[in-house]
């Protein structure tokens, strides 16, 4: 459409005589030090970064809020603190905003809810079942002198369902996580807007899905990218229709300057296939390599060796992490 | 769920629960055999909530035909009782040996005799015919003995009900304070 629209004004400005000249360049300019990315170390991190940011940094930050509780601050609650807060079923609260005397301040409201469940023998044919859930939704922080220990604003759930049995094992997870998140009990670096959905599942083979994007307030991916966004499917199954070489889907970072930089892999969607835009010789191949893309604009292969992937980088959580009762939340226990 | 976030400011300093239910739950294994190794329990537990005041003390004449320690759930559920829920279970339980630390464990069979455990506020209340599998633990903290529960039968034992025995009998107690919303009533 541009290329369409330079020739209109040059067909144009000869017709009439103009003084207008127009002259660009046949290839659009790339961001400066483009050629200095190293994008296969680049996009590892990314997605490094992206299969880890799921509902257990939100969960992380929590459980770190709760062991921070002092009597009556924050204030507990069962089930929601106010419906016209938060229109909750069951479940277990806090709401308030105080200062314990060493200082660490609680401002916001917090809920949560765990289930879990175990079921059957794991030396029989039949084996064991477990599962397991969290959801948890807060507009709150949490803070001390050293600064913000735990902020959150927005949802997190996940589910987890194991199954062993004799000779047998198997395990699904899904996490959502939709917010902004801060502090330095739940993130390593600063702070972050992130909305990520994730299925994995493992046995004889696993696989997993990543959907979502991430920002971040302050920090910068290589110094230099401050946005990733992805929609992937891995899988490392050796089946004649499967590629454990590399994903299908793509992955993309963002700098500062609204600079996208999209890597594409094998088609995501039956759609993806018939992608005029995105179809190349490369793209289809199992390979490793996907094919990267500026502001649109094919700019040649990126290869990636994926094994980091399976290498213990995916993991679910264990049936211990779903264990959260009334008791754990509070520590008024007096005895006989 | 519909998480609405409060807006900036709509938060008074330091705010108090508008209600809290104050939870008392107690109870009694008597072992079997007499100087085991047991094998079998039969007991009770009592599960009593108020709101927005603790648990009356009992008077001189009081008894449990009296309603201390237990009300009879009547009394539950009217506007002007402060008795949130009454709930009473008989137990019984036979051993198992899974409950690692544990002197003794069983599972321990929850019938309601009296009350609706869906008027109490613990979510972890058992429901009537629920079994859990408890153990006694002692020294579980220094100078304190517990109850542990096979949370969710995930094989992860959590303390329970502090508790102590005697000779044949195991008493455990555990009591909560927690905020709740009640709808106040239109004028």
């Amino acid at each position: 459409m541009m290329l369409l629209l330079l020739l209109a004004c040059k067909q144009g400005a000869a017709d009439s005589d103009s003084p207008l000249v127009l002259v660009t360049d046949s290839e659009p300019a790339l961001p400066e030090g483009f050629d200095e990315i190293d994008f296969a170390s680049v996009y590892t991190a990314a997605l490094s970064t992206l299969i880890t940011a799921d509902t257990r940094l939100a969960w992380a930050g929590h459980i770190g809020t709760l062991a921070r509780a002092a009597p009556g601050c924050p204030d507990w609650y069962v089930g929601s603190p106010d419906p016209e807060v938060l229109d909750a079923e069951g479940g277990l609260s806090w709401s308030d905003t105080c200062t314990q005397d060493d200082g660490t301040t609680f401002s916001g409201a917090a809920w949560w809810s765990t289930t879990l469940t175990v079921d059957g023998d794991p030396t029989t044919a039949e084996g064991q079942s477990t599962t397991g859930s969290r959801a948890f939704a807060a507009a709150a922080t949490i803070e001390d002198q050293d600064g913000v220990l735990f902020a959150f604003d927005g949802e997190a759930t996940d589910a987890l369902s194991l199954t062993d049995a004799a000779g047998y094992s198997a395990w699904t997870w899904s996490s959502e996580l939709l917010g902004t998140i801060d502090g330095a009990l739940a993130v390593e670096s600063g702070g972050m807007r992130v909305e990520t959905y994730l299925f994995a599942s493992g046995g004889e083979s696993q696989s997993f899905e990543l959907r979502g994007n991430l920002y971040w307030f302050e920090d910068l991916l290589d110094g230099r990218f401050d946005s990733l966004a992805a929609d992937l499917a891995f899988t490392d199954s050796a089946a004649p229709d499967d590629c454990a070489l590399e994903p299908s889907g793509w992955i993309g970072v963002r700098d500062p300057e609204a600079w996208w930089y999209d890597v594409v892999f094998q088609p995501r969607y039956t759609d993806d296939a018939v992608d005029t835009g995105t179809t190349n010789d490369p793209y289809s191949a199992c390979d490793g390599c996907g094919t990267l893309y500026v502001r649109g604009i094919e700019q040649g292969e990126v290869c990636m060796d994926f094994g980091f992937v399976w290498d213990g980088l995916l993991t679910h959580p264990t049936a211990e992490d779903y264990a959260l009762s009334l008791r754990d939340t509070l520590d008024t226990s007096e005895g006989p | 769920m519909t998480w609405i976030p409060p807006e900036s400011g709509a938060v008074d300093n330091d705010q108090t629960p508008a209600h809290l239910a104050h939870v008392y739950q107690e109870g009694t294994w008597e072992l079997g055999p007499p100087a085991g190794p047991y094998t079998s329990l039969s007991g009770v537990l009592q599960v009593l909530e108020y709101l927005d005041q603790e648990r009356p003390t009992p008077g001189p004449g009081d008894t449990a035909e009296t309603g201390f320690p237990l009300v009879d759930t009547a009394d539950t559920g009217s506007s002007d009782s402060p008795l949130l829920c009454s709930v009473a279970y008989a137990l019984s339980g036979v051993a198992i040996d899974s409950c690692p630390g544990c002197d003794f464990a069983f599972e321990v069979t929850h019938t309601v005799t009296m009350g609706n455990p869906n008027d109490c506020h613990d979510p972890d209340l058992p429901a009537d015919g629920a079994i859990l599998s408890l153990g006694f633990a002692p020294d579980y903290e220094p100078g304190q003995d517990w109850l542990l529960l096979d949370y969710g039968d995930s094989g992860l034992w959590l303390p329970w009900y502090p508790a102590l025995q005697f000779a044949d009998n195991v008493d455990f107690a555990w009591e909560a304070t927690i905020g709740i919303y009640v709808e106040e009533e239109e004028e």
